[in-house]
């Protein structure tokens, strides 16, 4: 059967090491930031927080140094990513460019992309924005319709980008789209670097269910684009895209969203014991230590050059489950205690995020699938 | 990353055991895994063993649950890897480790001796018994495997302790279940997956229906967690001497629990797809499922490990329960 290994990771004394300086860190930074904010984990938008991290060398780890990154091992940026999750650190504003974006780039932009947008990245300075979804394209990637068309001079794109994660703090967006005549269904996409200060780009705010803003649209309105905007190959996006899914699958963010009520839950029910309410959280703290060792050995694979898809879709899956049962553990276990005002703002938040967690980066339908295609099902 | 002796192990117990599984307890079959060495496999040269580690002393047992195999195997591995650490020296098998009181004794019947545990002020008290056919009262867990109470015992005075706590001797005993588990749910899953190929209804293979890949994906979820789950406890076992109690109990509980929860939703998604044939005797998945059921509740139900580790996760200082989970995470052995 084909079924993925997770090899065990080990830690070693200088990993330890960094996890330590990483929380020492985080305890003394976020020292002021309430619960409830830190509640908001990889959505929380701090610029200087995340210029803060990248002086201190945690942002773009993996990057060779030559581009202003630090030669790391995948695990060590995973240590770095727990910890800062599971303090709940505001790192919306590098996130995507840290996780997904630089890799993309490190792999398939030209030596110029780079020199020029690597570094800032690292730096904690450079912010990205994901484009992918459309109005009519969510699940079926392969059915966007934005278009670069090519000219003498570069590109001209047209189209609109939905759920565009923080588009209005980013630099660049790559796009996910159409460049030549699909002779197959994932033929003819490529994937272009834009500058968001270009003419024709206009985007507007799409408020969540709790009535925030960190979704935007995003419409490109004959935006012309410099013939080195194309990241890749032309024609290669499909599978280019694939792996850039893969980065977004893998990482702590996909079990870690609701940890700080782990915490406050802990915090606040810590003297009331009875039977059924210990079974519930016994039942939690076992599933998220066995979900730790999945993810941490996903990044082992990934620091051995693997690519590891099918690993990260399980882990993802389980991962979503797990983060979307906090809050409903938390109901069971507290009752009628919610009256501790932090507590109840932690809980509103990662109960009205927590239908997101099974949606982003890929939903668990289309997460089952590829897992089912993995098992050679299809 | 496999050593050749794991592979080595793997293979010999692969051999040994592929197609021996379903019946009773089969002497013949113990004298050949007992040539084969695995009883003794965790105990050092000197004490008899092979010097195994963890990991590869394990591979047979997580194998011969995979074949629903009914043999004393793991009882027999731990009964002489704790009557090791108390320097009672090498026990001949079978032989299983048993706390005083009522609980069943697996195997019992079939026993050379039962290593008696009670629990000490500080440590576990061992004694040594060797119980007269008469004095079981036979049982059985769901799957038939023998569960014999031993009746009319005199309490005795234990010869030797290990200086360990009896809950972390009972994550030990709980660490025996999670490798079967995760062994027997990894063959569910392949039985599942081989049959869905093989069954047609309406024209095409169960398998190419969205609904049913659905319920597999997430049964092969559930077999990847109980396969880390095992091998976490059993590297967490293999470093109880440098990593402490303060590591493995936690690991195991956990393991312990998660892997009974795999076990639920493997057992409950392998018949749904399996329709009603699976529900008969004669085919082979009641052997996994009915072993599943019996050993989620073995050694720790998944209510008493869950109160363990909500104590634990409660008890922890006042920087919660992160860094406790953390600190958890294998050390690098030089």
């Amino acid at each position: 059967m084909a079924l993925p290994t997770f090899p065990l990771e080990t830690t070693t004394p200088a990993q330890a090491a960094l996890r330590d300086e990483v929380r020492a860190f985080l305890a003394e930074a976020l020292s002021d930031l309430p619960a409830r904010e830190r509640a908001r984990s990889w959505t929380g938008f701090d610029a200087g927080f995340s210029r803060n991290l990248g002086e201190r060398g945690w942002l773009g780890m993996t990057l060779p140094k030559e581009y202003g990154g630090h030669d790391r091992s995948a695990v060590d940026r995973h240590i770095v990513v727990e910890e800062l999750l599971a303090a709940g650190a505001p790192v919306a504003a590098h996130w995507i460019a840290d996780r997904q974006s630089a890799p993309l780039i490190l792999r398939h932009g030209t030596e110029e992309q780079r020199r020029t947008i690597l570094p800032r990245i690292a730096a904690g300075t450079c912010f990205f924005g994901i484009g992918m979804s459309e109005a009519n394209s969510g699940s079926d990637l392969a059915s966007a319709r934005t278009r670069a068309e090519k000219t003498a001079d570069g590109y001209v794109l047209n189209g609109t980008k939905l759920w565009t994660t923080y588009a209005h703090k980013a630099h660049y967006m790559i796009v996910f789209c159409r460049t030549g005549q699909a002779e197959s269904r994932y033929g003819g996409f490529s994937q272009v670097l834009v500058d968001m200060s270009l003419p024709g780009i206009s985007v507007s705010p799409v408020l969540d269910i709790a009535g925030e803003h960190h979704f935007n649209e995003v419409s490109f309105d004959n935006v012309l684009l410099p013939p080195d905007a194309l990241l890749g190959k032309e024609g290669d996006g499909w599978a280019q895209v694939m792996s850039e899914l893969a980065f977004e699958r893998s990482g702590p963010d996909r079990f870690l969203s609701s940890f700080v009520l782990v915490d406050e839950l802990l915090r606040c029910h810590k003297r009331m014991p009875g039977a059924a309410e210990t079974s519930d959280l016994g039942r939690m703290v076992a599933r998220l230590m066995v979900l730790r060792q999945m993810s941490l050995s996903v990044a082992g694979r990934l620091a051995r050059g693997e690519q590891p898809v099918l690993a990260a879709a399980i882990v993802k899956d389980l991962g979503a489950l797990f983060e979307q049962d906090v809050p409903e553990i938390a109901r069971r276990v507290l009752r009628e205690n919610a009256s501790d005002p932090e507590y109840a703002a932690v809980f509103r938040r990662i109960l009205l995020a927590a239908p997101s967690f099974s949606l982003r980066g890929g939903t668990r339908e289309i997460l089952r699938g590829i897992i089912a295609r993995g098992l050679g099902l299809r | 990353m496999d050593s050749s002796t794991y592979s080595m192990v793997l293979e010999t117990s692969e051999k040994l055991f592929a197609g021996r599984g379903g019946g009773g307890f089969d002497p013949a079959l113990w004298s050949a895994a007992e040539e084969a060495g695995f009883p003794l496999a965790l105990l050092s040269e000197e004490h008899g063993g092979f010097g195994f580690s963890a990991r590869e002393a394990f591979a047979p047992v997580r194998v011969a649950a995979a074949c629903a195999v009914a043999l004393p195997l793991g009882e027999t591995l731990l009964a002489n890897w704790v009557a090791s650490q108390a320097g009672l020296g090498m026990l001949d098998g079978p032989v299983a480790l048993a706390w005083s009181g009522v609980e069943a004794v697996p195997f019992g019947r079939h026993l050379r001796r039962v290593v008696c545990l009670s629990e000490l002020d500080r440590g576990v008290g061992l004694s040594l018994l060797h119980p007269a056919a008469e004095l079981w009262h036979p049982g059985t867990n769901h799957a038939g495997e023998e569960r014999d109470v031993l009746i009319a015992i005199e309490p005795v005075a234990p010869q030797a302790r290990v200086a360990m706590s009896p809950v972390a001797l009972r994550a030990v005993m709980s660490t025996l279940r999670t490798v079967q588990m995760a062994g027997a749910i990894e063959a569910v899953a392949d039985m599942c997956l081989r049959y869905c190929n093989e069954r047609e209804q309406f024209g095409r293979p169960l398998g190419k229906f969205q609904a049913i890949q659905h319920q597999l994906a997430i049964l092969a979820t559930h077999s990847c967690a109980a396969t880390v789950a095992a091998d976490m406890a059993v590297a967490a076992f293999e470093t109880l001497a440098t990593q402490g109690e303060e590591v493995f109990i936690p690991t195991a509980a956990a393991a312990k629990l998660r892997a009974a929860e795999a076990a639920t939703a493997a057992a409950s998604i392998a018949h749904q797809v399996h329709g009603a044939i699976g529900f008969s005797e004669e085919y082979p998945l009641h052997l996994l499922t009915r072993r599943l059921w019996s050993w989620r509740d073995e050694d720790g139900s998944e209510s008493q490990w869950a109160e363990y580790l909500a104590n634990w996760a409660q008890t922890q200082p006042e920087r919660g329960l992160w860094p406790a989970l953390t600190a958890c995470d294998l050390a690098k052995v030089a």
